[in-house]
């Protein structure tokens, strides 16, 4: 039974490390480099690298992909489009006009 | 058709290497790890369609977020992602005094992390940003403003019982008389109710309802008129507020304009009154805000319990490496919580 799992060279890890401590240094500064909406889209950004990572590297799935992408994929898919589908049913939708009007006049 | 029958099965039961190539506790593991997949979707699909849909939604900074913290944490947590799988590492190469010092350091960056939440908890206590006990709107506000003037009334060594009679004379006018959604006998009814409560004031008896809002509206001008006297900053303010929550009712006044000029009052013109805090859509960033991270923290505290369990076995003399399986799914865990976390971070912190 101990053949079922093949022991594969270790990737080096403190590079790994690195480039996750830099991309969150990227993250926490890049509102205040590049404006609060394109920083906000690196965010996202930079989370997403930030998690193919720490999967591919700390959590093998560089070598595992093929034995577990059958469970992964469809969960994610799944996830996303749960997101996906329920955007549009934004649910105060209907009072944003209401309470979007420009403020008063701050005058005493 | 028997032996069709019979080829169709024997085709489908050709012999192979038996199940995946992966031994079973890994695959339960990332079968589990799917399901965790789908949990945390639908947890932070929820956020973030509240967050995108709501009209308006508090700052991070508002309401007390420190990103240095929530750094740091992220900071705690990729450490712990390595030395996991540093762990694993030295387990590989026989070394099990190594891999259980890197679990020991896992399992004390846990124990950082959890340390970390209590302070931002705590913060989130102190400053009464707990679901429920958020204030979105004027009235509550105000009602909010005239309790804290009461506590300073009675510091300030005035009689307690005398600021009380305002109080109880006040929300009477403003809800009963000024909106005027009572019936004559209600109201009636009601002042006395007040006259009975407050004995010593020696109110008269009433009995004519357009006679009673008279003298009431009096009673309050000069009830008013006497906290001007005073001077006190917050009175002042308070006055403010009434109007502006009168104001709310006939004016077409935004719940946003009604926050802005808030702001403006608590924040600008009478800061030394220290004024509540209005946050709008507070109640439901709390909510979000202590579900989300709550139930990361819990899984974070379920993952030091496994690296505490393989410690035991180690203290106890056995964690070799035919226990490198064991850490391997502890860190494919550990591994998935920190994910969660990296996700939880730019979206409670930096984009609010």
């Amino acid at each position: 039974m101990t053949t079922t799992h093949e022991t594969h060279a270790h990737p080096n890890y403190l590079a790994v490390f690195g480039a996750l401590v830099v991309l969150t240094a990227i993250s926490v500064t890049s509102e205040y480099l590049i404006g609060q909406a394109a920083g906000h889209v690196v965010n996202v950004l930079v989370a997403v690298c930030k998690a193919v990572l720490v999967a591919m590297f700390f959590m093998h799935l560089k070598y595992d992909w093929f034995k577990v992408y059958f469970m992964v994929v469809p969960t994610l898919i799944v996830g996303i489009v749960l997101v996906l589908t329920l955007m549009p049913d934004a649910t105060f939708s209907q009072y944003r006009n209401v309470l979007d009007v420009p403020p008063p006049i701050l005058a005493d | 058709m028997a032996v069709a029958e019979h080829a169709w099965h024997a085709a489908e039961e050709e012999p192979r290497a038996m199940g995946l190539p992966l031994p079973n506790s890994k695959l339960a593991m990332w079968l589990f790890l799917a399901t965790e997949i789908m949990f945390f979707s639908g947890l932070i699909g929820a956020y973030i369609v509240q967050r995108f849909g709501a009209p308006h939604w508090p700052r991070p900074e508002e309401m007390h977020l420190v990103v240095a913290l929530g750094a740091f944490n992220t900071f705690v947590l990729i450490c712990s992602s390595v030395t996991v799988v540093l762990a694993l590492k030295a387990l590989h190469e026989q070394d099990s005094r190594r891999s259980a010092l890197y679990l020991l350091a896992t399992f004390l960056l846990g124990g950082v992390f959890m340390v970390v939440k209590v302070i931002e908890y705590t913060d989130k206590w102190r400053h009464h940003l707990l679901p429920g006990q958020i204030i979105e709107t004027v009235p509550s506000l105000v009602q909010e403003a005239l309790t804290q003037r009461r506590h300073l009334a009675a510091e300030q060594g005035k009689k307690a019982e005398e600021d009380a009679v305002f109080v109880a004379l006040d929300r009477f006018y403003r809800y009963n008389i000024g909106n005027a959604p009572l019936t004559d006998a209600a109201a009636l009814a009601w002042y006395q109710e007040l006259r009975a409560s407050f004995p010593k004031e020696n109110w008269p008896e009433i009995t004519n309802a357009q006679e009673l809002r008279n003298r009431l509206t009096e009673l309050v001008r000069q009830r008013r008129v006497e906290l001007k006297d005073k001077k006190l900053a917050h009175d002042a303010a308070l006055e403010e507020l009434e109007a502006l929550q009168l104001a709310a009712h006939g004016i077409p006044m935004s719940k946003r304009q009604q926050a802005v000029h808030y702001h403006y009052l608590s924040e600008q013109k009478y800061p030394q009154a220290h004024l509540p805090h209005l946050h709008l859509y507070g109640n439901a960033w709390s909510s979000f805000y202590f579900t989300l991270t709550g139930i990361h923290a819990l899984h974070v505290l379920g993952g030091m319990v496994i690296f505490a369990v393989l410690l035991v076995f180690y203290v106890l003399g056995r964690f070799g490496p035919d226990k490198a399986i064991w850490v391997e799914n502890a860190g494919l865990y550990w591994h998935f919580v920190d994910i969660v976390w990296i996700f939880l971070f730019p979206l409670l912190y930096l984009i609010g």
